[in-house]
C-alpha cells in the first residue's frame, strides 16, 4: 500500500492549516512550543515525521534521527530549515549513541525539552507466532523499542534537568496479547514498565515520562505487519501529530501511560467541547 | 555509563620520565568497578572515607560544582608527508562551544599507537605547516601554523558528508586512550553522567566515580549542585618542551543560574565544593575577575600552585595525582607542600588507586578562611 506521506506533509497536515484548528488553539500552541528543544528519534516517516513537521512550524527547534540517508536528506530539503538537525543514525547502535546525543546537544546548546523515543521496529521482517520466531527478532525488538529509548534517555536527561520530557511511544499491543506479534509487544509492555520506573524516578529532578498509544496509522510500519490493511480503517499521522502535540502542549498529565482513546478525548474535549484554554 | 565489563588491577611500576612510583592504579576502564574510596585532607589530617559518605562528610552546607562538558574525539590517524601519524588536539581555540574548527593539536609517530606511552612516540615535523591530513570522505585537518616547537594550530575542513567541524571530529576522531590501560575505552567509558555540552578533549575523571543516587543524597541533605561547563584540554603531553606550559588557557562557560547560585553560596556561607580540578581552575579565575562569580563565556588562564592558592574553592573532589604533575602541583594551591607529599605518602602506603577510574581525594582548603574577602 503506497501512502505518500512527503507529499502529504505540505498539504493538509501543516498546523497553520485553517481546517484543522481554530485560531486561538493555534496560537497557544504557539507561544508553547516557540524555540523549545526537541529530540525525535524516527522523524523521517509516519508519526514522526508529522510531529517534526509541525513542531518546526510552531517555531521549535528539532532534531531527528533514522537509518536512511536518502530519506532523511529528502525530508531535509521539504522541510528546508535552520531549525531541523538531521541524524543518520540507527538508534539500535551503542557505539555511536553517544555521537547521536552529542551532535543534537551541541545544536541544541545542552538544553532539552522533549525527548521522544518513536522509532521502532517490529523485530523481523514478517509477524510470526512466538515459536516460530527468532530468539534474535525478539532481541532486536528489545535493543530498538526499549533499550535504545533507555540508552537515549540516559544520555538527554541531564540537558532537562529543572523541567523536561520524556515520551515513550507505546501500543495497545503493550496491554492485549495480539497473536503473532509477540516481539513487538513485548518489547512495548517492557517500554511502558521502563515508563512507569522513570516517571517515579525522575520527579525529584521536575522530569516527566510519558507513554502514548498513538492508535492504528497509515504508516510504513502498520503496512509492514499487515500488507492488506484498509487504508481508511486506519489514522493518518498528521491527525495524531497534531493531538499529541495539542496534549503535551496541556501539560495536565495524570497518568504515565496513555491508552489512545483517553489522551485524544482529553484533546477532543478542551479544543471542542468545553472551550478550556490549551497550554 | 557502563555497558561492557573488563577485568584487570595492576600495579604501575612506570619506568622513564619521573614516574616511578610503584602505585595501585586502577587497570581498566570498568565504569561501575571505579574506586570509590576517599582519600581526605582537612585540618591537617589525612583519613579515609568512602565517596558514599560525602553527604555527611560535608557537615558544613555546600554548593557542589560540577562540569557538565562531554569528551569529545580527540586523536585522529592519518598521513603527513608519507609518514602515519596521529593528530592529537591539546586545546581549544575557539571562542565559544558552538564552533569546533580551531585547535592547538600535537603530532605522534602513527607507526604505534596509545598502548605505547606519549613520550615515546614524539616525532620531529618541522616542515609540517599548510599540509592537510585528508580524511577519505573529503573532510581533513589542515595544520595551519607553527606555534613552538612540537605545538601545532589546526583547521577542521569538513565536507559535503560531513557538513560540520563537530561531524568531522565525530566520525573521524577516537577518544583519548591511556597506555596504563589494559583495554581501549569505549564511548560509554569517556562520559560523566551530567553531561549536556561537547567541549572537553578528556574526560573529568573525579566524575566517574559520581551517581545519581548521591547527587539526589547530596540535595536532599540540603546542599546544592550547580554545574558550569569547562572544556578542559589534555594534561599531559608527552612532550617535555610543551608540558611545563600546561595547562594550556582553557575555555569555560558559567551560566547565569549557576552564577548566581555561587554568589548567593558566598553570601550565605555555604563552602564551595569544586568537582574536579578543572572546575576548581575556571572558579578560581572566575571569581578573581571582580571578587564575585560572572555569567558569561571566559578563558581560564591562571594556573594554582602554592604561590598562587585557591582562594573562593573550599574544598575539591579530584583523582589521585602523582609528584611532578599539574594536577599535583595545584594540590599545593590548597594546602602545604608538606601535607600533599604526606597525603601522597599515606595514599600509597594505603593501596589507594591512581589515575583516571581510580580512587578520589578530598582535599579541604588549609589556606582560606571567609574572612579573606
Ligand atoms: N503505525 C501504527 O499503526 C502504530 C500503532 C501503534 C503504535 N505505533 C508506534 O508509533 C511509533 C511510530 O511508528 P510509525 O508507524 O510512525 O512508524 P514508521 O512510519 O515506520 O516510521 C518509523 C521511523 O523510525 C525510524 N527508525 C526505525 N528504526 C530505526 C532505528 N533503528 N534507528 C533510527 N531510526 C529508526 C524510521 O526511519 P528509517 O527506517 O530510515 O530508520 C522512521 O523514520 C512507533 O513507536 C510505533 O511502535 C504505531
Amino acid at each position: 500500500m503506497e501512502f505518500n506521506e512527503l507529499d502529504e506533509i505540505n498539504k493538509s497536515y501543516g498546523l497553520l492549516d485553517e481546517q484543522n484548528y481554530p485560531k486561538w488553539v493555534r496560537e497557544e500552541l504557539k507561544n508553547y512550543w516557540q524555540s523549545k528543544h526537541v529530540l525525535i528519534t524516527g522523524g523521517s516517516r509516519g508519526l514522526g515525521l508529522f510531529l517534526t513537521k509541525n513542531l518546526l512550524d510552531l517555531g521549535a527547534k528539532v532534531a531527528i534521527v533514522a537509518r536512511d540517508p536518502i530519506r532523511l536528506q529528502l525530508v531535509k530539503e521539504q522541510l528546508n530549515s535552520e531549525n531541523l538537525l538531521t541524524l543518520n543514525f540507527d538508534i539500535g547502535n551503542k557505539e555511536t549513541i553517544h555521537t547521536v546525543a552529542s551532535m543534537a546537544l551541541s545544536f541544541f546548546e545542552g538544553r532539552v525539552d522533549y525527548l521522544i523515543n518513536n522509532a521502532s521496529t517490529l523485530g523481523g521482517k514478517e509477524l510470526r507466532p512466538l515459536l516460530d520466531t527468532p530468539c534474535e527478532d525478539i532481541e532486536h525488538a528489545l535493543n530498538v523499542n526499549v533499550v535504545a529509548p533507555f540508552r537515549l534517555t540516559k544520555l538527554v536527561v541531564p540537558a532537562m534537568l529543572g523541567k523536561g520530557t520524556v515520551v515513550n511511544i507505546t501500543s495497545d499491543a503493550s496491554v492485549t496479547a495480539y497473536e503473532t506479534w509477540g516481539a513487538y509487544s513485548i518489547s512495548k509492555a517492557a517500554l511502558d514498565h521502563m515508563t512507569r520506573i522513570m516517571a517515579k524516578e525522575f520527579s525529584k529532578f521536575n522530569i516527566e515520562a510519558l507513554a502514548f498509544d498513538p492508535g492504528d496509522m497509515r504508516t510504513t510500519l502498520h503496512f509492514n505487519a499487515i500488507p492488506d490493511a484498509e487504508i481508511s480503517d486506519l489514522l493518518h499521522p498528521g491527525d495524531v501529530a497534531l493531538e499529541l502535540i495539542v496534549f503535551l502542549a496541556m501539560e495536565k498529565h495524570d497518568q504515565e501511560r496513555y491508552a489512545a482513546s483517553c489522551w485524544k478525548k482529553v484533546v477532543k474535549d478542551a479544543v471542542f467541547g468545553t472551550g478550556q484554554v490549551v497550554a | 555509563m557502563l555497558e561492557e565489563s573488563r577485568e584487570g588491577r595492576g600495579v604501575w611500576n612506570g619506568t622513564g620520565g619521573c614516574l616511578s612510583y610503584n602505585v595501585q592504579i586502577q587497570h581498566n576502564s570498568r565504569l561501575n568497578d571505579v574506586g570509590t574510596n576517599l582519600l581526605m585532607v582537612k585540618n591537617g589530617r589525612i583519613g579515609t572515607a568512602s565517596l558514599r559518605d560525602l553527604p555527611f562528610i560535608l557537615n558544613k552546607k555546600s554548593t557542589l560544582v560540577l562540569n557538565n562538558a562531554m569528551t569529545l574525539p580527540a586523536m585522529f590517524m592519518g598521513k603527513l608527508a608519507g609518514q602515519k601519524i596521529e593528530l592529537r588536539l591539546v586545546s581549544n581555540l575557539n571562542s565559544d562551544f558552538r564552533t569546533f574548527n580551531r585547535w592547538y593539536g600535537i603530532l605522534l609517530d602513527g607507526n604505534t599507537d596509545w598502548r605505547t606511552r606519549t613520550e615515546f612516540r614524539t616525532v620531529e615535523l618541522n616542515h609540517a605547516s599548510s599540509s592537510t591530513i585528508q580524511f577519505s570522505d573529503g573532510c581533513g585537518i589542515k595544520i595551519t601554523d607553527q606555534i613552538r616547537k612540537s605545538l601545532w594550530e589546526v583547521t577542521i575542513n569538513p565536507s559535503n558528508e560531513h557538513p560540520t567541524a563537530l561531524d568531522v571530529i565525530f566520525s573521524h576522531g577516537q577518544f583519548i586512550q591511556y597506555s596504563h590501560l589494559t583495554h581501549e575505552l569505549q564511548p560509554w567509558d569517556v562520559q560523566s553522567i551530567v553531561f549536556t555540552i561537547p567541549a572537553a578533549l578528556e574526560p573529568p575523571s573525579s566524575h566517574f566515580q559520581l551517581t545519581w543516587q548521591l547527587l539526589s543524597e547530596l540535595r536532599e541533605k540540603g546542599h546544592n549542585i550547580v554545574y558550569i561547563t569547562h572544556g578542559s584540554g589534555v594534561s599531559d603531553l608527552g612532550y617535555p618542551e610543551l608540558d611545563h606550559f600546561l595547562p594550556f588557557p582553557e575555555l569555560y562557560r558559567v551560566g547565569k543560574d549557576a552564577a548566581t547560585m555561587l554568589n548567593e553560596s558566598v553570601d550565605t556561607s555555604y563552602q564551595i565544593v569544586a568537582i574536579g580540578t578543572s572546575v576548581t581552575r575556571a572558579l578560581e579565575h572566575n571569581f578573581n575577575i571582580n571578587q564575585q562569580f560572572n555569567e558569561g563565556i571566559f578563558l581560564a588562564t591562571n594556573r594554582l600552585s602554592s604561590k598562587n592558592q585557591a582562594k573562593v574553592v573550599e574544598a575539591m573532589l579530584t583523582g589521585m595525582h602523582l609528584p611532578n604533575t599539574s594536577h599535583y602541583d595545584l594540590m599545593r594551591g590548597f594546602l602545604p607542600d608538606q601535607m600533599v607529599h604526606q597525603s601522597f605518602k599515606y595514599a600509597k602506603a594505603n593501596n589507594f588507586r591512581w589515575h583516571e577510574y581510580g580512587d578520589l581525594t578530598l582535599v579541604f582548603n588549609h589556606f582560606k578562611t571567609r574572612k579573606s574577602f
